[in-house]
């Protein structure tokens, strides 16, 4: 894989991670990657998260005018069995809130320390630890229902 | 990464990092839009550099200060230097419109004849597209393909959330081009024919810009918007297009919006 190729695989994912939704991390990474292009920008890692968190916020600024009502099926996901099955895993990420789904992403599979991520996402690394581990015990209760509802 | 305290490092042994690793390992782009991604990229040329800090320039700006003082002395009065390039519309303009590129959108703007120039017009012209509102004007999109364009609309290449944008901009307000030449930007703007009338304006002098509107207290006030601004072009139905920064050309396109323009020409 070429070191574009990897940028642009690490961008999907991080976008996945911000939206929990894959039709809008494809229209998010688009929009950063061709606004990071245009500037003539870097195209390093943390300049293209960068560039995607902010398309993310203007964006969440943009739906809250336009008040878009989601689509019943992202309110109510149906249950799966492990968050490693790709359809569970974005399910899962339904459940949680926004900052939690990035802290976590950014700690759990990015594998940035808690200090790390507090730089990247401008928050006390404290508060960053309390999202980490709040998302985790969320995600866990949802795994522990919809396995018990799984169940005959 | 690896200098952080240990108690700083999420335990990666928690099952639910491992499956969420997993989970995430197997997220990857659609093959289409990394194809088209990947083809931005090698169509865009690459930054070379990062900015340099300021410790870094000090070199250069001391030999970048001595060369002009130099030249200031060789030369003579910096006014002399010359005039901004014109651009060749015969060789910029298409005849037929663009194709919208892979994974963009094209959007189709009506736009402020009196602020087109039409020999700024053609496909394939970077604009910068700015929302005109009494109060304030706010850019909207910098450096933007034109895919086709006409002294009344301009269709332009955006991304799917640029469209969203645009569509919205344009029920909020006229929208006006920039137009992009190498690193100048080049707005059109109606002034008091007056001076160009009397053939008094020519290109690559030079001008200060004023406004007359109402203050606070309802009465006409004038003020000067910009000093020092190059005429790259005047034209016969009394509009100048003028050389200017983006910013400028923001201040430009809001006095257009709250009174009429003057000309204050300067000597040389």
């Amino acid at each position: 894989m070429t070191e574009l190729e990897t940028l642009l695989h690490a961008g999907y994912r991080y976008a996945v991670a911000l939206t929990g939704d894959a039709a809008d991390a494809d229209d998010l990474l688009q929009d950063a990657w061709l606004a990071m292009l245009r500037a003539e920008a870097p195209r390093t890692r943390r300049y293209l998260f960068r560039t995607l968190k902010n398309k993310y916020i203007d964006g969440y600024r943009r739906r809250q005018i336009l008040d878009f009502e989601p689509l019943p099926e992202q309110l109510h996901a149906p249950a799966g069995p492990s968050l490693a099955d790709r359809q569970t895993l974005m399910q899962g990420l339904a459940v949680l809130r926004p900052e939690e789904r990035e802290a976590l992403y950014l700690c759990a599979v990015e594998g940035h320390t808690a200090a790390e991520a507090a730089d990247l996402l401008d928050r006390p690394r404290n508060t960053v630890l309390s999202l980490v581990h709040r998302g985790r015990a969320r995600l866990r209760a949802w795994l522990g229902t919809t396995q018990k509802e799984a169940l005959p | 990464m690896s200098d952080a305290s240990p108690e700083d490092r999420p335990p990666g042994t928690d099952p639910i990092d491992r499956e969420l690793a997993r989970g995430f390992a197997q997220l990857t782009p659609p093959e289409d839009l990394m194809t088209t991604l990947l083809h931005a990229a090698e169509t865009q040329p690459r930054s070379t550099s990062r900015r340099p800090s300021l410790q870094q320039l000090v070199p250069t700006l001391f030999l970048l200060a001595a060369a002009a003082g130099v030249a200031f002395v060789a030369i003579g009065d910096p006014s002399d230097i010359p005039p901004p390039v014109e651009p060749s519309p015969a060789t910029e303009r298409a005849a037929t419109p663009l194709t919208i590129p892979a994974g963009m959108r094209a959007v189709t703007l009506p736009v402020p004849s009196r602020l087109v120039s039409e020999e700024d017009l053609a496909n394939g012209a970077i604009v910068d597209l700015v929302l005109l509102q009494i109060d304030r004007t706010v850019t909207l999109l910098t450096g933007v393909l034109v895919l086709h364009a006409t002294p009344e609309q301009l269709t332009v290449a955006c991304s799917p959330d640029e469209a969203e944008m645009l569509t919205h901009g344009r029920e909020q307000g006229p929208i006006a081009p920039i137009f992009h030449h190498g690193e100048q930007r080049f707005v059109t703007v109606p002034v008091d024919a007056a001076p160009i009338a009397a053939g008094f304006v020519a290109r690559g002098m030079r001008t200060d810009l004023l406004t007359t509107a109402p203050n606070d207290d309802d009465e006409l006030e004038t003020t000067t918007i910009l000093r020092d601004v190059a005429i790259h072009r005047a034209h016969a139905d009394g509009r100048v297009t003028l050389s200017v920064t983006p910013s400028e050309a923001e201040r430009l396109l809001h006095a257009t919006e709250r009174g009429p323009l003057s000309l204050s020409l300067r000597g040389n």
